[in-house]
């Protein structure tokens, strides 16, 4: 096959993979750097957010960190600070890439509902009627722990869709459960709950977690848990194309969001941010423990999972909620109508998230008024969500504002970035 | 004779001025692209698609289906087939029994009959039809002679409580208790699809004599509310109800193919009723009434709550009327300050539970209830039809869906959510 023939193919895939997204005559440009006060940010003031991560890092607060503000879909603050590797002495760079774990969870429900939008099925659908392994859905009743063996009573209600996307459907979080029992019947049943190098699939796992015991009746409480591994399964389900290529072709590669993986492709693995921890107060690489902490470079990568599986930066990350806050559209692509964001930001799962503060939308948390009222977190509808590896995100739609900011760290290490920067964030608003 | 047109001719100049002329004149729901008012003609494409393969699956045999949006018309298509004893296609312009859809029309009769303060809506509806006095509710019943025992209801049945189905009155055949389905039906009131020559006044007063539900205003109960008020505009107009949808709304908003008797040159382009037997579609055989009603027979019965047939386009028509604020092409059908009466809450928690609630004649969507996701903003107002006729209007869209479809009987029809989905999805601004 000569060359010609090769890029008309690649050509052809190109052109298919931007159809399976819908063009629109919105056309935001995609997210540039930009003046502070063009967009009515106060320099000074974005001044005081720098010196507050360097003193984080020079107090050994975070080992490191790469922050990012954009208003109006532009970017008005992108820095590093401190070392993304104390073994090999190498710097933060504003383009590392970061384990980013559960805001993988936001992405998945991102993808979920595009297929809802081509009315695929519905929210309230037992998810059974996909995966039919979920059918007739048990409780956990009684358990010993000297054999964890344990009985179940069946459930009163099938687990849906909606149930998964709100962490309402019972399920559990294996390694990282609440539940002592759940922890030791998730791990006796293998599953693999979050990171791995291992050789297995999504569907095996999701197999294995079908014939698990609820904490509890689907839609009584919220329990944060697997629901968005299940999804990113329906979602193979649905579409027939794994789920990396399905995020790739229809949200990554439209986005041009080319550093956001599952695994890194070899030429970017060297910007993948090591995991520190506290050791004897200074910052050290951090070992591997019940997962490998190279996982997104090395192993079988086949493990594709939507609740914990992506690495990303900042940039991609921000482009991804850009999109949200442009009402689904970017750079003439429309990934999501604004109609279905409505949905996606409503109250879905009512007093069961607990507060006043926040509710429970589609996989993001998302201010109410009384929140606003107490302070620091923006405006009402604020979106946020964050990683298990010290990553955390807002997006506030009244103010069009996108802020992130990502370190790599295990164990407490008296980090208080993470909230400094945000009320810092909205105290830089200047208009 | 001169005379006699000389009436004729004031009648008619009496009907037009009944709707006050106004200036504006705008062309109603002209065609145009979907990108000329910010929905997306790749996602309207998904809606071909989706009924395509709902067609596929044998779980409709057609559909007609319609997307208005800031007044124009974005999307009128047709798919499969009209009859199911030969290969005619369905067609945009075919007709389809509305049946429930009717509801809204009769509601809209009353309210432009309430907006010229001829009553109010919590008067006792026995002011105008006096059979209604004294109703009684249910108590005892004989499963042997379909005799009962009924005492007094505590308060009378008024005009919101027929608008609401909160009267207590039931539903005849499709009731579900069986009870009230054999006293009505020994009680000769249950017509909804006829062919026989009666009266609605001769039916409405055999219902006044049936027992209720419950007490009015206690519960909601999907009845013949709608069918009594029919007739109460016969009684407040002084016209029969036909001639009064004709003259007072349907010949005004240009709904020139909705009747309840289809004249005889708009006859052939009545959809066929298809149900399925051993998986194939099939048409309702020769002589079932739900076949036949709108062309044959007396024609002389107006239900106020099934009786009319239309196509998409005349019943967007209709629906654009009230996202127009109750006014088109320089006439008002309402005041918008009606049209915000009729689409408030009137039926407290009866109805809908958390998500929706009723308002007069259509089901409201709470802001709650956009959560579900796919029902469109708050404030969307629907209903459908006993044929599998599905509507929608969401008016912060300003959008309108319509999907009508002419079938009985279960089939995993799909279409009617998905294709509320798939409008909501298009928008695209």
């Amino acid at each position: 096959m000569s060359y010609k023939y090769l890029w008309c193919l690649i050509l052809l895939f190109q052109v298919t993979v931007i159809a399976a997204q819908t063009p629109t005559a919105k056309k935001s440009l995609p997210l540039a750097e930009g003046n502070p006060t063009a967009v009515g940010m106060s320099p000074a003031r974005l001044q005081h957010i720098d010196a507050m991560l360097q003193a984080s890092v020079s107090d050994g607060d975070i080992p490191g960190v790469v922050a990012l503000i954009a208003k109006d879909g532009k970017i008005a603050f992108h820095k590093a600070y401190g070392t993304a590797d104390a073994a090999k002495g190498e710097a933060m760079k504003t383009d590392d890439i970061f384990r980013i774990a559960s805001q993988s969870k936001a992405v998945t429900s991102t993808a979920v509902m595009m297929l809802w939008e081509e009315g695929k099925f519905r929210l309230d659908d037992p998810i059974s009627k996909y995966i039919p392994e979920f059918k007739n859905p048990q409780v956990l009743q009684n358990f010993r722990y000297a054999d964890t063996t344990y009985t179940t009573r069946p459930a009163n209600k099938e687990i849906t869709i909606r149930h998964l996307l709100t962490h309402t459907s019972g399920l559990g979080y294996g390694v990282i459960d609440g539940d002592e029992r759940m922890k030791l019947i998730y791990g006796k049943a293998g599953t693999t709950d979050l990171f791995t190098t291992e050789d297995v699939s999504i569907q095996e796992v999701v197999m294995k977690l079908a014939k698990l015991p609820l904490h509890h009746d689907p839609g009584e409480k919220y329990t944060y848990g697997m629901g968005l591994d299940v999804l990113g399964y329906l979602v193979e389900v649905i579409s027939g194309m794994p789920f990396d290529r399905f995020l790739r072709e229809r949200l990554f590669d439209p986005l041009g969001m080319d550093d956001t993986w599952f695994y890194l492709p070899e030429s970017k693995a060297n910007r993948l941010v090591a995991i520190h921890h506290m050791v004897d107060g200074s910052w050290e690489n951090y070992p591997d423990t019940f997962y490998e902490v190279n996982y997104p470079i090395k192993g079988a990568k086949r493990f594709f999972s939507g609740g914990a599986g992506l690495s990303s930066t900042v940039k991609d990350y921000a482009t991804f909620l850009q999109m949200y806050l442009n009402g689904g559209e970017l750079n003439g692509v429309r990934i999501l109508s604004r109609t279905t964001i409505a949905a996606i930001m409503a109250d879905q799962t009512g007093p069961l998230y607990g507060g006043e503060n926040q509710h429970y939308g589609l996989a993001f948390g998302v201010l109410t008024e009384k929140g606003q009222g107490r302070g620091g977190d923006g405006s009402v509808g604020t979106f946020v969500w964050g990683g298990y590896f010290n990553t955390q995100y807002f997006a506030d739609p009244k103010e069009n504002i996108v802020g992130i900011i990502m370190k790599q760290t295990q164990g407490g290490t008296g980090d208080q970035t993470s909230w400094k920067f945000k009320q810092m964030v909205g105290a830089a608003v200047d208009n | 004779m001169k005379t006699w047109l000389t009436i004729g001719f004031c009648f008619i100049l009496s009907a037009v001025s009944a709707q006050q002329l106004r200036v504006k004149q705008v062309a109603v729901l002209e065609e145009t692209t979907p990108a000329n008012v910010g929905m997306s003609p790749e996602r309207l494409q998904r809606i071909d698609v989706m009924i395509q393969e709902q067609i596929a699956k044998g779980a409709i045999p057609g559909a007609v289906a319609l997307v208005a949006k800031n007044g124009k018309l974005v999307y009128l298509k047709s798919f499969g087939k009209v009859d199911a004893s030969s290969d005619a296609l369905l067609e945009k312009d075919h007709i389809f029994r509305l049946a429930s859809q009717t509801k809204s029309i009769t509601s809209t009769a009353v309210m432009m009959l309430w907006e010229e303060g001829m009553f109010r809506l919590d008067d006792p509806i026995s002011k105008y039809i006096p059979a209604f006095k004294a109703m009684q509710v249910l108590e005892k019943f004989s499963l042997s002679d379909s005799s009962f025992t009924a005492r007094p209801t505590l308060g009378e049945i008024t005009i919101r409580h027929l608008l609401t189905h909160t009267s207590g009155l039931g539903y005849g055949m499709i009731d579900p208790d069986e009870r009230m389905r054999m006293i009505y039906t020994k009680g000769k009131a249950v017509n909804a699809f006829t062919t026989n020559d009666i009266s609605i006044e001769t039916f409405v007063n055999n219902l006044a004599k049936m027992p209720l539900h419950f007490d009015p205003g206690v519960k909601y109960q999907y009845s013949y509310g709608l069918d009594v008020l029919g007739y109460l505009v016969e009684v407040v107009s002084q016209m029969p109800f036909d001639q009064f949808l004709r003259q007072r709304l349907f010949d005004p908003l240009g709904m020139d193919d909705t009747w309840f008797y289809l004249p005889e040159d708009k006859a052939s382009r009545l959809v066929k009723v298809q149900q399925k037997s051993s998986g194939v579609w099939q048409n309702l055989p020769e002589g079932n009434v739900l076949a036949d009603y709108p062309v044959k027979g007396a024609q002389t019965f107006f239900a106020g709550g099934a009786g009319l047939v239309s196509t998409a386009r005349d019943y967007a028509l209709f629906l654009h009327m009230y996202l127009n604020g109750g006014e088109v092409n320089g006439q008002r059908f309402l005041s918008p300050s009606t049209i915000e009466i009729v689409l408030d809450n009137h039926s407290a928690d009866l109805y809908g539970g958390s998500g929706s609630y009723h308002g007069l004649a259509f089901s409201v969507l709470r802001p709650a209830g956009v959560a579900k996701g796919g029902v469109g903003s708050a404030g969307t107002f629907s209903w459908g039809g006993y044929f599998n006729t599905q509507y929608f209007v969401d008016p912060q869209e300003n959008v309108i869906g319509i999907l009508l479809k002419q079938t009985v009987g279960s089939s995993g029809d799909e279409t009617g959510w998905k294709f509320q989905q798939l409008v909501g999805a298009a928008i695209d601004d």
